[in-house]
């Protein structure tokens, strides 16, 4: 590795730099130098942390499981500056924006803002939101240039990772403070959105690495013709993370984020036909904080044993509730090889949520105030059945408040056809366990007073989803220059969601009839689904990447279905194809695209009936000069092909995607 | 179009500027495939080749690529001006298993997976270390393998490869590495 010396500033980035403190750390700068390492003893080499540039990583080529991982590099070259955009072109991934600030994100179907069966997790804490089952990406707010990789897992993951894992889990890891030493200046401008972010990283006592970091973006509105209101946002952003060892063989991490945002919103987030919501110009005010802190350490060779525990508080001012959220998880994880052919691992689980929900105008959840608790373990054991044959079985068992005990078991068999290529089965079961919102919603559809009275009523008795899931997979590095992966899936969901009118009661204090419209488990349906990757690098400096999805889904509804089923048959595109090319040029330049097509959704979400959203296609261009080994300078064009256009969303809730340009400059030193 | 000002932003940056100012050694991480690399000239000094692999006493000892090279300039710089028993380090690079000629240390790229099987039945006869660091690669033949754990590196060797290329490998290698029973990975 290179060291330059002196880089003589550019006149913004002086600006940027010389406040009060001066120039920072730049003139202690040390490279890790060869020179150093040769000096080290084989065990110290083994001891060494690198930066992982493993084109694919080890367990990647093997897992029996659909997995695909975005690197650091494939973020940082797809131009994107938020974590959905990051998604797309992964292929099963359904990545939709809504308008400026919200996104559907799901796996292998059932799109819908609240992408409920999907399980998302940053540095092991869980940012799926239990109120509606979903993921708030508005306030998940990164540093893109600190995630060291995204790890997307179709298909059910519960035995692993628990329940709403039925269609996929996005596992966020965020880079060892070790791999973000120096200063980090980047700042982005553009015609929808602006940023600003710093970074700083150094050491502490003989092995102990931190980073404090700060961000700050503000986003533009959406092209939305039908209304006044506006879904432009900024989010202010700040964090830290400490990675040191403690002995021997314990490594311990301590991290933390708080974050504020002013989100706007072009509908009311709940809206009951024939009573008034919140009116005028609606803005979230959200804000949070998370510190999360994990111990591991290694008991001997084959042999180690992790703590992990976090707590994370949220709270959202909405124009129709006013939320808050206090989760505290403990986890811990041993993995042990007891002898060459197995591999275990085994862990436990609590968390308990604090959660008080006031709606505002039509909106209400009875009780407000809700404690929650959650217990499981799982075990696993990778078994190696024969030299090319291995057989993973494992389950998960939990107890949740809302549906009780839960088994999510699997079963894997991965197979090594012959070196290069890889084919892999496995049957699982996983559950989507009911949100608050299912058990406790209170929301009167007739205006208040009326008798009889219509009311949006929780379901004491509604019950887990439950998923049972078939899948094949098949790699295959078919040349030296193009490798495929395939995996098809057969899924089968028993007990889905469906909203049903229930029986009258009367009150016989009041006199008052409540007809109750609940959730009840009384749709089923099936799924099935390919997904294809192809690499392609016909030269060292050019890389080719191909998508393919397909999904198919039939939802039956066994009951009367007032408004589920049929729509989520609808809202994923049944065929998505991506291209993306990632180009060196000479010169320290970088060409980039992606462009992508998704065919019609044949519904719109959230609307039972009409026409859905047409078929599009779009092109992201991102042109990178690093004018030295400090200074990276790029231009990215996103949405290239249209002026605007829909992706998701029902009519008032959605903002047409604009075409953008910005530029972006990073420092590091 | 929504153009957007910079007022808040410019409010923030002031802020985050403190942060800048925190003092720190800033040390960049080796990469993987330096401290790969590094393993590379380590371990020609911890293994001992038989006279016969060496045309004379003062020829190089040769470190190769074989396939893509994932180490760039880096295995260059960290091999010029060394010498081990005397015989200077040279490195080579080729582009398929027929160029390789006088080699002792080879290192298999991933993109030679296909062709794996044919690579160490080419060197059979031949005192070459193989090493490389995909999955089956001392499964099919390979002597060592770079395994990378938690992001760091370990070395698992494959012991009766490494006799039958007469190759005798130093305690100071094989106490820190894990063993690997034949046929396994």
């Amino acid at each position: 590795m290179r060291t330059i010396p002196a880089l003589a500033p550019s006149a913004l980035a002086t600006a940027l730099l010389l406040g009060p403190a001066g120039p920072a750390a730049a003139a202690q700068n040390v490279t890790a130098s060869t020179g150093e390492l040769k000096r080290l003893s084989i065990e110290e080499l083994m001891d060494i942390e690198v930066t992982s540039v493993s084109r694919t990583p080890e367990t990647l080529s093997s897992a029996a499981a659909a997995i695909s991982v975005v690197t650091n590099e494939d973020i940082h070259r797809s131009g994107a500056t938020t974590l959905p955009e990051a998604l797309r072109g992964v292929p099963g991934l359904h990545v939709a924006r809504r308008n400026s600030n919200s996104w559907a994100v799901s796996s292998r179907g059932f799109s819908s803002i609240n992408s409920e069966k999907l399980l998302v997790l940053s540095d092991t804490r869980s940012i799926y939101t239990p109120l509606f089952s979903g993921v708030q990406w508005d306030v998940q707010d990164y540093l893109l240039q600190d995630i060291e990789r995204i790890e997307v897992i179709r298909g059910p993951g519960a035995s692993l990772w628990g329940s709403n894992a039925v269609n996929g889990v996005i596992n966020i890891t965020t880079k060892h403070a070790r791999n973000t030493q120096g200063t980090l200046l980047s700042g982005t401008l553009g015609t929808e959105e602006g940023s600003a972010a710093v970074r700083s990283g150094g050491t502490f006592g003989e092995s102990g690495f931190f980073r404090v970091f700060g961000q700050y973006s503000d986003r533009g509105e959406t092209f939305h013709p039908g209304t006044t209101r506006s879904d432009d946002w900024h989010i202010g952003h700040a964090g830290f993370r400490a990675d040191w060892d403690a002995g021997d063989s314990d490594t311990m991490t301590l991290q933390g984020d708080v974050y504020s945002a002013k989100i706007g919103q072009l509908a009311p987030a709940v809206n009951i036909i024939g009573r008034v919501g919140p009116t005028g110009n609606l803005e979230v005010e959200a804000s949070g904080g998370n510190v999360l802190g994990r111990w591991r350490r290694q008991l001997s060779s084959g042999s180690d044993l992790q703590v992990r525990a976090y707590f994370d508080s949220t709270h959202r001012d909405d124009p129709s509730f006013h939320d808050d959220l206090g989760t505290f998880d403990l986890e811990m994880q041993h993995r042990y090889v007891p002898s060459a052919r197995h591999e275990i691992v085994w862990g436990l689980n609590y968390r308990y949520t604090d959660n008080t929900n006031r709606g505002k105008l039509i909106f209400a959840v009875a009780p407000e105030d809700s404690q929650d608790q959650l217990f499981s373990g799982f075990a696993q054991d990778q078994i190696a059945l024969s030299d090319a044959l291995r057989l993973t079985v494992g389950t998960k068992l939990e107890h949740n408040d809302f549906s009780g005990f839960e088994v999510q078991p699997t079963v894997r068999l991965a197979w090594d056809v012959a070196p290069g290529q890889n084919a892999w089965a496995a049957a699982s079961r996983a559950v989507r366990v009911p949100t608050r919102l299912e058990r406790d919603v209170a929301i009167e559809i007739t205006p208040p007073g009326s008798n009889p009275r219509a009311a949006l009523l929780g379901n004491e008795d509604f019950d887990a989803e439950e998923l049972i899931a078939y899948e094949l997979g098949y790699r295959w590095q078919a040349l030296q220059t193009l490798a495929l992966d395939l995996a098809l899936f057969h899924n089968r969901y028993e007990g889905l969601a469906s909203l049903e009118l229930g029986s009258p009661t009367l009150d016989p204090g009041t006199g008052v009839v409540t007809f109750p419209v609940m959730n009840f488990n009384l749709t089923d349906a099936r799924s099935q689904g390919a997904e294809l990757l192809a690499t392609f690098s016909p030269r060292d400096d050019w890389r080719l990447i191909g998508s393919y999805s397909y999904v198919y889904l039939d939802v039956q509804p066994h009951g009367q279905d007032l408004n589920r089923g049929a729509f989520l048959e609808g809202t994923t595109p049944r065929h998505q194809i991506s291209l993306r090319s990632l180009l060196n040029l000479p010169g320290g330049l970088q060409l980039d695209a992606l462009l992508r097509h998704s065919t019609e959704l044949e519904r719109q979400p959230e609307i039972p009936v009409g026409p859905g959203i047409e078929a599009y296609t779009e092109l992201d261009v991102r042109f990178a000069w690093f004018a030295s080994e400090q200074l990276e300078l790029s231009l990215v064009g996103q949405n290239l092909l249209h002026d605007h256009h829909v992706e998701f969303g029902t009519p008032a809730a959605r903002g047409e995607i604009e075409r953008s340009v910005y530029g972006k400059v990073t420092w590091q030193f | 179009m929504a153009i957007l000002t910079l007022r808040r932003a410019a409010a923030l940056v002031a802020a985050l500027l403190a942060l800048a100012a925190a003092p720190g050694r800033a040390q960049a991480p080796p990469t993987e495939y330096q401290v790969k690399a590094v393993f590379l000239f380590n371990f020609s000094q911890f293994v001992d080749w038989p006279a016969a692999a060496f045309a004379d006493g003062s020829s190089p000892l040769v470190i190769g690529v074989l396939g893509d090279d994932p180490f760039g300039a880096t295995l260059d710089e960290i091999v010029r001006g060394e010498t081990v028993n005397g015989r200077p380090l040279s490195v080579r690079r080729y582009r398929s298993i027929d160029q390789v000629d006088a080699c002792h240390i080879l290192f298999i790229d991933h993109s030679q997976t296909e062709q794996l099987d044919t690579v160490v039945a080419a060197l059979k006869e031949r005192s070459v270390l193989t090493v490389g660091d995909f999955e089956g690669f001392t499964r099919h033949g390979g002597i060592i393998r770079f395994v990378t754990v938690g992001n760091k590196i370990r070395l698992r060797v494959n012991l009766a490869a490494a006799q039958q290329a007469k190759l005798t490998i130093s305690s100071k290698l094989l106490r820190p590495a894990q063993i690997v029973a034949p046929g396994e990975d």
